[in-house]
């Protein structure tokens, strides 16, 4: 095991034991001196993280920063999370929340200060030390999150060490920290590689999956909202949230009106005959991955590198598109302001495009419907396989929570079994704690006052037992 | 303060109440300034002690692997502390009773 890695985890792992002896009051202190301070530099934090990456928009990585912060905090102060969480007598049931231990928190290129602030105050709210690793294009600016983070935990009182970020790190460095024997779990919101490696270092480890997010703007839709929430969405910090829609989906009843609507709001409809130089341009034609050039950047500025004229205020680039799938680049998740088109003849047919999208790269992430008919609504959401099925919201706003939806606020969304993570929740505090259940007497008398010879007569089948266990309990 | 108790060829330090990160590092100025190859035991005595900082526990391991194994022992840790020197995996490197 590398030296660096060893010293890592031992400051963790001291951390650790002294933050065990906190309670509910101290920790919930820290965590307010956290949010306060990582709020006050929301706007420096943006502007690195800008000047840094290339990537988004800085006005919107100042709003992502109030989420992380701002939102994050409210939705998790009140949270109790040390000692005894629930008491419930009547189930002889009480509930110990314990911290995991230290935390690998791996952070994107494409929100390097808010999720790095998110992941931070999740951690201290449930005691637990964090060893940041950020993207290595987004270093200077998620090291200068944590290291304001940091100093405001120490002013509050927190362990030594409960905070750390790493500069420049090999990828045997993080090979080494993510296989610790001390590290308790691995947060790995980013790249498909990265999150593969964290599953295969044999440390419990909370993943997130790709997203290629589907809009299906339903005939009974409010035209000009969804058209106007699509755009508020799409074109957040130039599409780098990965619940952002990919593509949209409309009936032909209303195609045009929903066409012109996006015109009138300065999106740009890509013709035929340029529609290969943009998915030659946008996705790499050997992986099917979306190019790191057009990632964050605006529309205008990939329309140029496409060879494509548009208009400078261009705000988003739209690319029909008649299939799903590899030979259609396009149909990808691309976190730019790129959209994919698709013109469908009726509900069961913009159905089945929306599943084809969902399976596409994007299962168990999120999915989208502007409708005001609740039967079409719940038929949508039965037949896609999302964490997140998002109704009349921008998407990218409704899955981090907080702001168009009740969900929790965070950063780094679950996406199921079908995208390898163990859960579909938006994850938060209650992820990050080893829930210990104290169990009192609480017979079970039908059970316990059954004649267990029964049970022991081979003959009698279930059909047999099943009325004998239940005489008089019916 | 934390107190130092001289019996022979053992030194006992009797820890406060509150080892915060404070007074840990005044305690190992202290405790850098007593000639430990002398001691052929060293112990803490934690009785009194209820919180202990993460800079106490690195002075136990630093303590632990200047001195021969078996010279530093831990005593009189409560129950609290006991779960705290095993996350920290203190108990794997000098005597805790």
């Amino acid at each position: 095991m590398g030296v660096l890695a060893d010293d890592i985890i031992q400051q963790a792992i001291l951390a650790a034991a002294e933050f065990h002896q906190f309670g509910q009051e101290a920790t919930d202190k820290i965590v307010k001196a956290v949010y306060e301070a990582a709020f006050n530099n929301r706007v420096h934090l943006a502007r690195m993280a800008w000047e840094e990456t290339g990537i988004g928009r800085w006005e919107d990585k100042v709003i992502k920063n109030v989420v992380g912060t701002h939102l994050v905090y409210e939705d998790i102060r009140n949270e109790k999370t040390v000692g005894i969480i629930s008491d419930d007598p009547d189930n002889g049931l009480i509930e110990i929340a314990q911290p995991m231990g230290p935390v690998l928190a791996v952070i994107p290129v494409t929100n390097p200060t808010s999720t790095t602030i998110f992941k931070i105050l999740i951690c201290l709210k449930t005691r637990n030390p964090i060893i940041v690793c950020p993207s290595k294009k987004a270093a200077k600016c998620s090291g200068e999150a944590a290291r304001i983070c940091y100093k405001a935990a120490l002013k509050a009182g927190a362990p030594e060490g409960c905070i750390q970020w790493i500069g420049s790190i090999n990828r045997e460095t993080t090979h080494q920290l993510m296989s610790h024997k001390g590290l308790a779990l691995i947060l790995a919101t980013g790249g498909g590689s990265l999150v593969n490696a964290a599953y295969c270092s044999g440390t419990p480890s909370i993943g997130v999956g790709a997203g290629n997010v589907p809009v299906f703007i339903e005939k009974s839709a409010d035209v000009p909202f969804a058209v106007d929430q699509i755009l508020i969405s799409k074109t957040f910090d130039n599409g780098t949230i990965c619940a952002s829609e990919q593509a949209v989906v409309v009936e032909q009843s209303i195609a045009e009106s929903v066409k012109e609507e996006f015109l009138s709001k300065k999106a740009f409809f890509v013709s035929n005959e340029d529609l290969p130089g943009l998915a030659k341009t946008a996705v790499f034609a050997g992986t099917g991955l979306m190019s790191p050039e057009v990632v964050g950047k605006s529309a205008a500025f990939i329309a140029g590198l496409a060879g494509i004229e548009v208009p400078e205020d261009t705000a988003l680039l739209i690319a029909p598109q008649t299939a799903v799938g590899s030979a259609h680049p396009l149909s990808s998740e691309i976190l730019a302001p790129i959209l994919a088109w698709y013109e469908v003849p009726d509900f069961e047919s913009a159905i089945k495009t929306c599943i084809q999208l969902n399976f596409h790269g994007g299962i168990g992430h999120t999915v989208s419907i502007f409708s005001n008919d609740e039967d079409r609504i719940r038929y949508f959401a039965l037949q896609m396989n999302a964490g997140r099925i998002l109704v009349n919201v921008p998407s990218s706003q409704g899955a981090v929570g907080g702001m168009f939806t009740k969900l929790n606020t965070s950063f780094t969304l679950g996406c199921g079994t079908g995208g390898k993570n163990i859960t579909t929740d938006n994850v938060t505090v209650r992820h990050l704690l080893n829930i210990q259940r104290v169990l009192k007497r609480r017979e079970n008398s039908q059970f316990l006052g059954f004649d267990k010879a029964k049970f022991l007569d081979e003959s009698l089948t279930a059909e047999d037992i099943w009325p004998m266990y239940h005489k008089n309990y019916l | 303060m934390s107190t130092f108790r001289e019996d022979g060829h053992q030194l006992t330090c009797v820890l406060d109440e509150r080892l915060d990160t404070l007074l840990s590092r005044s305690f190992e100025e202290e405790l850098e300034g007593k000639p430990l190859d002398r001691y052929t035991d060293l112990i803490f005595d934690m009785e009194k002690v209820q919180y202990v900082s993460s800079s106490f526990l690195r002075i136990c391991i630093k303590t632990a692997k200047q001195l021969q194994p078996g010279r530093l022992s831990i005593i009189h840790v409560s129950p609290v502390i006991l779960k705290i020197l095993n996350i920290a995996n203190i108990t794997g490197i000098c005597r805790v009773e």
